[in-house]
């Protein structure tokens, strides 16, 4: 696959740097045999030369193996048939989706995504899965993306986004070879098209747009955070290191962000920062519905912490229950990724959704 | 089964409300495409058994008003009988047709035969020559006109059904209550545009007539401009390519439908002519025949309010297609209903359901103007009036601004727009006729 993608020389572990970025082609190599016309897009994901797989992202949309199929009844009126799109046919309310409460417990990295308790849909998106470089390391990808309410089809942008970046950064984690910043950078850019891609004539000049974050963490590579909004990442640890990783798009204190991915988001540059863990902790990937209520790193670490370290799903659905009680104004997603980082006790291309 | 014609089918409102809104607003917007083959009505259709399966027979039937005031002046009925004859010339080869003479009673000039036939160069010649012979005696019976219109669309149900109806009087051969059931008895079986010409008919009952009968009402106030109008009014008729087509409305359980208003090219209240359908909770709306043209609907809602964040599917709308075979689906949508807290959401107006009820209040607006000026009460008529003339103004509407401008005057003390106390009859009723025509909202 030959992309366009953001090069520079990007120090290793950058301490928050910013990367000055000029576009050069991105190689990806297929893992299995090497080949380097890598066909990767929303419709084929396997390398033309030798049919291996690419490990696909998880975000908690998937389709259950087998859930027993009966016939629901509706939660508002108790009435028996439900619609195809959901509606009781005889109120008419919209039945819980799937999508108002996302859980993916991968044990090396756990996720939740959940609706809240005001807004009508969750426009949250989460996307994570371990990977494993060529020379064996593993690296975890976690990608959070938050629909702007007051953009069309919010929801459908964030779900495009994720994908979008997770499916480019599992690729380029598995073929190796491309650094972690130059990745990010040409995440970020991919996740904007695929969000831009979404536009339509009948948008009224708002067309889908959403924010952006992702944290690559790998077991000797340090973190490496990429993002453009206000989802934020934090490092979170119980030695007082605890820190907020990414800076807001947005005025201290402001809601109106100043970067987003969509059509009409011109191409911003993403901000793309490494940090290199003095220790045992974990990386904090996360929407503004989790940081509204609480905001500060240490506060978070106190929340996560110890939990968080042997059970990464554990300590998500505290802090997702954190701001649920304190009213669940907006969407929350959390991802955990204790570091460092473990070995996936599955293939990590072949990570299973859990119920 | 016949091809249907493509509609283009789009829902435009603004789902969130805040805590506690129980109405929901949406404007229904439908356009159908030319079917391939276009005007195939030009197809002589000769020996074809009426109401053919095909659903493109068309059947038009031509009332005009034989009472005795078309003769004064002469030139009203002379009119007629020219404005009947280039409507014949203008059926498509093949459609059927027939001519009906409108007094006290309602009587079929042709075809005498008691079938019609389609039209061709001898019965064409054969109605035209009887239309000649049409002479104005006697009085004004417009629901046994419908009804006997409706006696000869009966034997072609499944056609494309259109009256067109010509007066110059007021309805005084029968009752009220007789002139509405037989209006009643129509609707759903034939769409009629209607026609006044003179000053000295009532605009209310031709609206109610056409309103009913999905067609339109027009003012004729130079005898030498109805020909052209009914050419017109034919070749509009004869292209018409679905004969029957109903919006099919679901609301939920507990919900109040308040109502389904045709808004776009005119207004027309169509609450009142719901059929009710299999399921309780869906009724049908007649919309008529549908050539290739643009209509929209605004439907209103009221629904028991949900919590925050909770959506609801407050209304399905489809389009159908409906013929002795039963309905086709021709398109559908939602109307949704999402309440929120956020009041960015809540308080966005949608600018096709607000352009809608703009031109609704500015009909109204001219209709109660103009019945205070009728009963001397001109402070009313002068706030109404400039209401109405804003709204116009506002939506861009010309014809209503130049009509509004002949019934009123600036007040030169307050520059401000004041009913007069004086007005042409004419001048009043053509207003009064072109206050339910809307004009498009623009792209939102």
């Amino acid at each position: 696959m030959t992309v366009e993608v953001a090069a520079g020389a990007v120090p290793a572990s950058g301490g928050g740097a910013e990367l000055e970025a000029e576009r050069m082609p991105l190689q990806l190599a297929c893992p299995n045999c090497g080949a380097t016309d890598l066909v990767m897009d929303a419709e084929s994901r396997f390398c033309e030369a030798c049919g291996y797989a690419l490990a696909e992202p998880v975000t908690g949309e998937e389709e259950p193996a087998a859930e027993a199929a009966g016939p629901r009844a509706c939660v508002s009126c108790g009435g028996t048939e439900i619609d195809d799109e959901g509606y009781c046919i005889d109120c008419g309310d919209l039945q819980p989706r799937r999508r108002d409460r996302m859980e993916v417990d991968l044990t090396v990295v756990a996720g939740i995504s959940d609706r809240g308790r005001r807004h009508h849909r969750n426009e949250d998106s989460m996307a994570l899965r371990p990977a494993v470089t060529p020379e064996g390391g593993t690296v975890v990808v976690a990608v959070v993306c938050d629909g702007v309410s007051t953009s069309e089809r919010p929801d459908e942008a964030s779900a495009a986004a994720v994908a979008a970046a997770a499916r480019l950064l599992l690729a380029g984690v598995q073929s190796g070879g491309v650094a972690a910043a130059e990745l990010t950078a040409q995440a970020v850019r991919t996740a904007d098209e695929a969000v831009a891609a979404l536009a339509r004539d009948s948008d009224h000049g708002n067309p889908p747009a959403c924010t952006y974050v992702s944290a690559l963490v790998g077991a000797g590579s340090g973190v490496t955070v990429g993002w453009l909004g206000d989802s934020r990442a934090y490092w979170l640890d119980a030695a007082g290191g605890a820190r907020q990783l990414t800076q807001d798009d947005a005025e201290e204190g402001s809601h109106a962000i100043e970067a987003w991915l969509g059509a009409d988001s011109g191409a911003p540059e993403p901000h793309v920062a490494s940090f290199t863990p003095p220790g045992p902790g974990v990386v904090l990937v996360c929407s503004d519905g989790l940081w509204n209520y609480v905001e500060q790193a240490a506060d978070l670490a106190a929340l996560a912490l110890p939990q968080a370290a042997a059970d990464p799903m554990g300590a998500a659905v505290r802090l997702v229950r954190t701001a649920l009680d304190a009213g669940g104004h907006d969407n929350i997603t959390a991802v955990l990724v204790p570091y460092p980082v473990a070995a996936p006790a599955e293939p990590a291309a072949r990570g299973e959704s859990q119920p | 089964m016949s091809q249907f014609p493509n509609f283009a089918f789009e829902i435009n409102q603004n789902e969130f409300l805040a805590a506690g809104v129980r109405e929901v607003h949406a404007v229904v917007t439908l356009t159908a495409a030319p079917t391939a083959g276009g005007s195939s009505a030009a197809v002589p259709a000769y020996g074809s058994p009426a109401g053919g399966a095909s659903g493109k027979d068309n059947v038009e039937v031509i009332i005009v008003d034989c009472s005795g005031s078309m003769d004064y002046p002469r030139t009203k009925m002379m009119a007629a009988k020219e404005a009947t004859k280039v409507a014949i010339d203008t059926l498509s080869d093949g459609a059927y047709f027939a001519v009906v003479a409108g007094t006290e009673g309602a009587r079929v000039v042709y075809p005498t035969g008691g079938h019609l036939l389609p039209a061709g160069y001898q019965t064409r010649a054969q109605a035209k020559d009887a239309v000649s012979r049409l002479a104005a005696n006697g009085g004004t019976a417009m629901g046994r006109w419908l009804a006997q219109a409706n006696r000869i669309f009966d034997a072609h149900p499944n056609a494309i059904k259109h009256a067109i109806l010509l007066t110059d009087g007021k309805d005084e051969s029968e009752t009220p209550a007789d002139l509405a059931r037989a209006i009643q008895a129509s609707i759903g079986n034939f769409t009629a545009d209607c026609r006044g010409i003179g000053e000295d008919w009532e605009v209310d009952e031709l609206r109610k007539i056409a309103e009913a009968l999905l067609g339109t009402v027009g003012i004729i106030r130079e005898p030498a401009r109805l020909a052209e109008d009914f050419r017109e009014m034919t070749a509009n008729s004869m292209g018409k390519e679905i004969a029957d087509v109903a919006l099919r409305l679901w609301a939920p359980k507990g919900a109040v439908v308040r109502y389904v208003k045709q808004v776009s090219p005119t207004l027309a209240d169509l609450s009142g002519m719901r059929v009710p359908g299999d399921n309780p909770l869906t009724g049908d709306y007649p919309t008529g025949a549908w050539g290739a043209e643009t209509r929209e609907y605004h439907i209103c809602v009221e629904v028991e309010p949900g919590n925050i964040g909770q959506e609801k599917l407050a209304g399905r709308v489809q389009l159908v297609a409906k013929d002795s075979g039963g309905a086709t689906l021709l398109g559908e949508d939602k109307i949704r209903a999402v309440w929120t807290e956020d009041e960015d959401l809540s308080t966005r107006i949608n600018g096709r359901v607000a352009h809608y009820t703009g031109q609704a209040e500015m009909a109204r607006a001219i209709q109660e103007g103009l019945d205070a000026q009728k009963a001397g009460d001109l402070d009313t008529a002068t706030s109404r009036l400039g209401r109405a003339m804003d709204l116009a103004v506002e939506s861009g509407h010309e014809d209503t601004v130049k009509m509004l401008r002949k019934v009123t005057e600036v007040d030169p003390a307050t520059s401000k727009v004041r009913a007069k106390a004086k007005v042409d009859k004419g001048d009043v009723m053509e207003l009064d006729v072109v206050s339910t025509k809307t004009v498009r909202a623009k792209r939102n």
